[in-house]
């Protein structure tokens, strides 16, 4: 295994990942660059997500504050934004678990999907913050 | 990470079908509670379903997105430092694991 110089690009690696500002728009680089996008929001809300079972394990007061943040303003974006990248993730992952069977990569098809996934996210995450929320009933 | 591109495929889509009931089941599980109180949180953690799902949907999630971040990692990182970020993402998703596990454990047995 040759391993390149520290701090030198490897020169006959993996090539460099296309940059963010090359593309055209389209629906289907959308979904793609937003599928990396809400992955990473999921690895930051999963550290959170943590936090509160162990919260909930050891520090009533902690668990408080954290039940109050929730139901604050602010802490209504950070549970909105966590829902629906799940909803987005979770959907995108079945287009793209579908795409591994060699099915719906037609350029067409591949952008109505994207299209699909992008409103049925919103509305899935709609409904689920609605029922969360409306069942706080506080 | 040379020549084990193929398992890492194979566990990345693997962890993401596991992922689909879980994540279905956070959602409305976990989302249904956001405004219980420490009491109602902890005897909803506290039931053997409840408490074995949320460990094996921080598990498994953590997993697949060691996985993922990897990917972002070897995307966009040509320095030392991506050594250095990939020891840290083992470590949060190590971390996240033993985390998860152990609260679930004092929840269900040591309160």
């Amino acid at each position: 295994m040759a391993e390149p110089a520290q701090g030198a690009r490897p020169q006959f690696e993996r090539p460099l990942s296309p940059h963010l500002q090359i593309w055209r728009f389209t629906a289907t680089m959308a979904a793609s660059i937003t599928h990396r996008g809400t992955g990473m929001v999921l690895y930051g809300g999963s550290i959170l997500l943590a936090a509160w079972a162990l919260a909930l394990a050891f520090s009533p007061s902690l668990f408080s504050g954290v039940s109050g943040f929730v139901k604050s303003p602010i802490g209504f974006i950070f549970v909105a934004g966590y829902v629906w990248s799940l909803c987005f993730h979770l959907l995108n992952g079945l287009r793209h678990l579908y795409w591994d069977t060699g099915r719906g990569l037609a350029p067409k098809t591949a952008s109505m999907t994207a299209w699909a996934i992008y409103g049925a996210s919103v509305v899935l995450a709609a409904v689920i913050l609605w029922a969360g929320y409306a069942g706080m009933g506080a | 990470m040379a020549h084990k591109g193929t398992g890492t495929f194979i566990i990345q889509r693997a962890t993401a079908a596991l992922l689909i009931p879980l994540g279905i089941w956070f959602l409305v599980g976990v989302v249904s509670h956001l405004g219980a109180d420490y009491d109602a949180a902890r005897a909803w953690l506290a039931s053997p379903l409840n408490g074995v799902l949320v460990a094996l949907f921080i598990a498994i999630g953590a997993w697949h997105m060691r996985i993922g971040m990897a990917e972002i990692i070897a995307d966009y990182i040509y320095s030392g430092l991506r050594t250095v970020l990939d020891i840290l993402n083992w470590l949060v998703c190590l971390a996240l694991i033993a985390g998860a596990v152990y609260a679930v454990y004092t929840v269900s047995f040591a309160g």
